[in-house]
């Protein structure tokens, strides 16, 4: 801000007015006009003017400014001023020449000098072609400027060639009146030999002050840097190494009489971009790593040829996780990882320097690799006294370089080596000694060492011992204690620094030993076996050997002693180790039996049992227990002696002889233990006894038997059969053997079927089979009756709970008695014969028959008093009775035998109809006269009487039923004869039981068939009543005639609802029921 | 197969200097030399191949105007050869092998520089130890033809061919050993039939 204050307070303004012009005649000079000034430097103002039209005369000016200065030029057109930086002046011009003189006065002001900066000065370009980097020095070209002032160069790059501005950039600066000189660069992202570059600068005015009149300077000369010479082929760059993802630009240029055909990028044929005449170029962005030896540009050309470059596309050094420790307090080893690769090779790769910071430097650094490739090491001798160290690594290639350090203290980063020597010193029974040695020395450093300790090639284990620091090859003893005797064990170790742990050492070769042993700590588990003859009592002795914990040794032998109660000496014998049972033949004197067992270093405490001579031992039904697949949990009463707690013994294979007894001892005041073995088969009954300790002495307390898992009878039961008639048979069996039972036995099926024999060929068919079941495991007899004279086969199968088993089938055969076949020809012969002469009999009493069952129907009588009728009751239409002149009977039938709560029974009977007859006599039914539609049903007897109306209990009681009069055979053709010349239809029912008075049928709920619609009454005239009192519809009998039985069918339970008419026919059969039933 | 060449060349050029035994000592030398100059021919021709792929990028790749001054002329008029002594011809070939095996082996050096596991050096290692034997085998032929073999050849190495100007060279310049070796055995194969042939009669 200051600068332009104070540019501003002293700048000059420069008005320029009119002239004021002096013309003295024709030839005289013209008076300057149209005045322009400029300054490049603040000081100086250059001039110039139009001088009008030439004259024949030399014209000079002169040129007054200042009152007291005034200079004279020749030129005509312009002047040089030397102005003072006014505000304002005056410029006086005068053209002379010899014929006169003109003068102009010109007011100038600051505003109308243009400000032009000068053309930089001293320029020259620099190139750096291996970073492609222009290089561009200049200065202002003001020697002196009086008003410091802003200015920007504008700075262009052109390709010589095609004259192209490839980049045009500003650079701002401030002029003062110091001519300092400017600097600027450039990187091309193409190299610069691929063509030639040229550069060139101005200057432009940018301060605001001057920003009225500003202007540029004039362009520089072009300063160039020649690109590569058209002798050869070349591409370039040429050798670049470069990071991956960076873009990159190659260029070919062509020698003499070659054209460039196309440039690959490895195996990529990439575009070209124009640059001169014979250069092309192309650009890879994001570039990949390249291969070991880098990537080949390949630019081919026409005439066959080519031209290339090698491009390395890498990544700088990683991250070197520096590691330093010491590994024998002499030498430090440092180590480290390359890390990420660099791809680059050869000359471009990684170089490594470590060194330690004030003292040496690792002079093989880079030739230590590992040929692994992935550490690099280098080892430095520790200094007395020194224990801090740093190490610096620094990792450098053309990408980059890292640096790592690393900060040491000598005791706190040992690794230490494993131990040369492990030596067995001392080896006790449950301790050991070792000593260890080192090559080198630990003197001043604790050890701590892990000891592996493997037993018997199985049980592994670690221990840490403390190692006092000692010189090399002194050994260091360790006392390995709680081992086992008669144990082997293999021991290694490895060691670390105790104060500051930093690492394990390997582990150290494996030493084997085996401690000494120790006599037995435990006595002998003893069991025996007593089996008594005539003469005495053969014992087994039998015990379990001792696990190698207890026998603390290898047992040699066992030694037996037995000693007779009464008597004084005793007797002994050995066994060997291999057996662990041994036979006593003793008599029957009650004895005591000890057993040990004997190693190198001692026997075991003694086992004792007693014998007790004549002592029976009781054999009761042992109780049933079950099992599981892994064994029986047991449990029994108390002893009631028990002091010693009890023994449980089985045989394991109690099929075979010997059976291998086992036995388990159980504490005292426990009754109840599992026994379980892999050895348990299922199928296998197993015997188990329980014996009480009482004082050392042993007493059968209880047995068992029981299966761990049952199955089904391996042996087919032995049956025999008897017949004891044609009808029954008499089966006897036989036990299975306990062994082939594979279960308890829970009963026995008897499976019996008939044999038949349907040809000649003995082709048999089995019919249905019977089973018996006997639930009683101890029946061995049945007695199957209701037999059939055939040939029977009968099974017996005895079944466990595990399934039932196989049987072998025996056939019986059953054959008639001649008495009984017989009888069955005879009776039914007999049977038929009485029938026929029933029959014979019925035919000669044919007609007492009918007058019995079938009286003609006597004709009405009506007498004037009984028949009169009550008042509004002028007539009764059931007694109007007009002869009907049935023109069509339909015959339905009724089926004998069928179900009579067969409710379509009507509909299929009607059926049997012609068509026709069926339509005449059904549809007919509102012609007058009607022949009244009536079908014979057959009513369930309890339907009708549950279904008789309350009002008409007293005429539905009314004893008057077809039944008693019609034969059973109603459905012949006679009988409708007769039915149709009276204009009756008998109601034919079969078996149809009389109707319970005291039973009230509802008729609403009845039956009835669609078409009935009257009813002419077929009783005794006598045995009605002409009275007929009020109907009361709710008590009303809406049957019809009682007599017959036929209230359910003859009226319908909608005629209630289908009009006056019909009702009113039953209204007139109601009211006679009524009648019928008060009187 | 070196260890094979070697002691077939080495039996067949060692054993029994008698005077009636040189011409058919000479011509087996001939025949198992021209079998092992078939060979290193046969190798250098699949090594020029691989070189070119892995260092090229294209198997196909010829340019037969780039030249190494350094390296022996191939061009010989027929005439000329079908002239030459039989000695002149081993004495050549044993000068000019030597010159290639010299560029060969800085090739190797340089290849084994930038990869050091690289199994093109491990070729162009197999390749040199077969034409040492065959150096050494023209030189004991020399000597049967009674021409004083040179005591010691020329050891130097083209400043061009340990400093390469660039890399791209470099490969060019492999390339254009390689090639021009795969060349010059060709007429040394000629050679040794030509003298095989002779000594036939």
């Amino acid at each position: 801000m200051l600068p332009k204050l104070h540019l501003q307070t002293l700048l000059t303004t420069v008005m320029l007015l009119a002239p004021q012009v002096d013309v003295s005649e024709e030839d005289s000079p013209k008076a300057p006009t149209d005045l322009k000034c400029a300054t490049h430097d603040m000081l100086t103002f250059i001039c110039s003017w139009s001088a009008g039209p030439e004259t024949n005369l030399k014209t000079s000016y002169k040129i007054c400014y200042k009152p007291t200065h005034c200079e004279s030029v020749e030129r005509n057109v312009s002047g040089k001023i030397n102005l003072p930086l006014i505000e304002a002046a005056q410029i006086h011009i005068t053209a002379v020449n010899t014929l006169g003189s003109a003068t102009a006065t010109f007011q100038v002001t600051k505003k109308d000098i243009t400000f032009i900066p000068p053309v930089p000065q001293n320029v020259k370009v620099v190139p750096d072609f291996s970073s492609q980097t222009l290089s561009l020095k200049w200065t202002g070209g003001i020697s002196a400027l009086v008003i410091p002032t802003t200015i920007e160069f504008e700075i262009q790059v052109l390709w010589t060639e095609k004259m192209e501005v490839i980049h045009t950039e500003s650079y701002a600066a401030q002029l003062d009146s110091q001519n300092k000189t400017f600097q600027w660069s450039w990187i091309s992202s193409m190299p610069l030999k691929c063509t030639s570059h040229s550069v060139r600068i101005r200057s432009i005015s940018t301060d605001i002050l001057m920003s009225s009149k500003n202007s540029s300077s004039d362009w520089s000369k072009l300063q160039t840097i020649p690109g590569a010479d058209d002798s050869e082929s070349v591409m370039f760059p040429k050798d670049k190494v470069v990071s991956v993802g960076t873009n990159m630009t190659f260029c070919c240029v062509a020698g003499r009489g070659h054209r460039i055909k196309t440039i690959n990028y490895g195996d990529e044929q990439l575009p070209c971009n124009e640059v001169g005449n014979r250069n092309k170029a192309i650009t890879k962005y994001n570039l990949p790593p390249s291969v070991s030896s880098g990537t080949n540009v390949i630019c081919k050309l026409d005439p066959v040829g080519v031209a290339g470059t090698v491009v390395f596309v890498g990544y700088p050094p990683d991250d070197q996780q520096l590691e330093c420790e010491t590994r024998d307090l002499q030498n430090i080893d440092c180590h480290w990882s390359p890390g990420r690769q660099t791809m680059l090779l050869g000359k471009h790769k990684t170089f490594y320097t470590l060194r330690e910071r004030f003292t040496f430097s690792c002079p093989k650094a880079n030739d230590d690799a590992d040929p692994n490739g992935d550490k690099y090491k280098c080892s430095f001798p520790v200094i007395n006294g020194h224990q801090m160290y740093e190490f610096l690594l620094k990792a450098k290639n053309p990408l980059g370089e890292v640096e790592t350090s690393y900060t040491l203290n000598l005791y706190t980063r040992v690794y230490p080596y494993r131990p040369s020597k492990v030596v067995v010193c001392y080896i006790g029974s449950r301790e050991t000694e070792l000593s260890l040695s080192w090559g080198v020395s630990y003197k001043n450093m604790t050890n701590l060492c892990q000891f592996e300790i493997i037993t018997n090639n199985k049980e592994k284990e670690l221990r840490n011992f403390t190692l006092p620091g000692q010189e090399a090859n002194a050994l260091s003893n360790v006392t390995v204690k709680q081992l086992y005797p008669d144990t082997s064990y293999s021991v290694r170790t490895r060691c670390a620094s105790a104060e500051h742990f930093w690492k394990w050492s390997s582990w150290s070769n494996s030493k084997t030993w085996k401690t000494k042993e120790e006599a037995p700590s435990k006595a002998l588990d003893v069991w025996r076996e007593i089996k008594r003859t005539e003469h005495g009592q053969n014992v087994f002795v039998k015990w379990k050997p001792l696990p190698h914990s207890d026998a603390k040794g290898t047992i040699v032998k066992y030694e037996i002693t037995w000693k007779a109660m009464n008597e004084v000496g005793e007797q002994s014998a050995f066994a060997p180790v291999s057996t662990n049972s041994t036979e006593l033949h003793l008599n029957f004197s009650d004895y005591i039996i000890s057993v040990r067992a004997i190693n190198l270093a001692g026997s075991s405490p003694t086992s004792q049992i007693r014998i007790l001579g004549l002592l029976e031992e009781q054999v009761d039904e042992p109780s049933i227990i079950s099992g599981t697949p892994s064994g029986f949990n047991l449990s029994w009463s108390p002893g009631t002696n028990e002091t010693c707690g009890y023994i449980v013994d089985w045989c394991l294979f109690p099929d075979t002889p010997d059976c291998n007894l086992q036995w388990q001892k159980v504490p005292p005041k426990t009754t109840h233990t599992v026994i379980t073995s892999d050895s348990f088969r299922p199928g296998v009954r197993y015997s188990i006894s329980v014996y009480g300790c009482s004082q050392h002495k042993e007493y059968l307390l209880e047995k068992m038997a029981g299966y761990t898992q049952e199955l089904a009878p391996r042996r087919a039961v032995k049956v025999k059969a008897e017949a004891n008639s044609s009808h029954t048979v008499t089966l006897w069996w036989g036990d299975i053997p306990v062994q082939d039972r594979r279960g308890f036995i829970k009963g026995y099926r008897v499976y019996y079927v008939p044999q038949v024999n349907y040809s000649a060929r003995s082709q048999k068919s089995v019919g249905i089979k019977e089973v018996i079941d006997i639930t009683d495991p101890d029946v061995r007899n049945v007695k199957v009756t209701n037999l059939h004279s055939a040939t029977y086969e009968f099974t017996v199968r005895a079944y466990t709970a595990g399934g039932e088993g196989i049987g072998e089938p025996i056939n019986i055969n059953l054959v008639d008695s001649s008495l009984g076949l017989i009888l069955a020809i005879l009776i039914p012969l007999a049977t038929t014969c009485f029938c026929g002469i029933l029959l014979g009999i019925c035919y000669a009493k044919r007609n007492c028959v009918k007058e019995t069952f079938y009286p003609d129907i006597p004709k009405p009588e009506i007498h004037g008093e009984q028949w009169s009728v009550g008042e509004g009751r002028s007539c009764n239409p059931t007694f109007d009775v007009k002869p009907f002149m049935p023109d069509k009977v339909c015959v339905i039938e009724s089926v004998p035998g069928k179900d009579a709560e067969d409710s379509d029974i009507c509909k299929v009977e009607m059926d049997k109809c012609d068509s026709e007859q069926i339509d005449d006599s059904c549809s007919d039914t509102s012609s007058k006269p009607m022949l009244p539609s009536y079908h014979p049903q057959i009513v369930d007897s309890y339907k009708a009487s549950s279904d008789s109306s309350s009002g008409s209990i007293d005429s539905c009681a009314t004893q008057v039923t077809y039944s008693d009069i019609q034969p059973p055979s109603s459905g012949s053709v006679n009988n409708l004869e007769v039915i149709s010349d009276s204009g009756y239809k008998p109601q034919m029912r079969t078996h149809v039981p009389l109707l319970d008075v005291n039973h009230t049928p509802n008729p609403q709920h009845l039956d009835l068939p669609e078409q009935s619609e009257g009813y002419l009454p077929q009783v005794k005239v006598n045995n009605w009543s002409l009275y007929s009192p009020e109907v009361d519809e709710a008590t009303a009998c809406i049957g019809s005639p009682t007599s017959v039985n036929s209230t359910q069918f003859l009226l319908p339970d909608q005629a209630s609802e289908e009009g006056p008419s019909s009702r009113s026919s039953s209204w007139k059969f109601s009211s006679l029921m009524s009648s019928e039933q008060k009187r | 197969m070196t260890p094979l060449a070697l002691f077939l060349c080495a039996s067949a050029s060692l054993l029994v200097p008698v005077a009636s035994q040189d011409i058919f000592s000479n011509r087996e030398s001939f025949s198992q030399c021209l079998a092992l100059a078939r060979k290193i021919h046969s190798d250098v021709y699949a090594l020029l191949s691989k070189y070119k792929e892995e260092h090229i990028g294209s198997k196909s790749f010829e340019d037969y105007s780039l030249v190494m001054t350094s390296l022996p002329t191939i061009n010989l008029h027929y005439s000329t050869w079908l002239s030459m002594e039989d000695s002149e011809r081993l004495l050549i070939n044993l000068k000019d092998l030597h010159v290639f095996w010299i560029h060969v082996d800085a090739k190797r050096i340089y290849e084994l520089e930038s990869m050091p596991q690289s199994s093109l050096a491990q070729n162009m290692e197999d390749v040199l130890l077969d034409m040492r034997d065959l150096l050494f085998q023209m030189k004991h032929q020399l000597e049967f033809l009674e021409t004083p073999a040179p005591e010691t050849l020329s050891q130097s190495v083209p400043d061009a061919l340990l400093n390469p100007q660039n890399e791209w060279l470099s490969k060019l310049q492999g390339y254009i050993i390689l090639r021009d070796l795969e060349r010059y055995l060709g007429k040394v194969v000629r050679d040794f039939t030509l003298l095989r042939t002779k000594y036939q009669k």
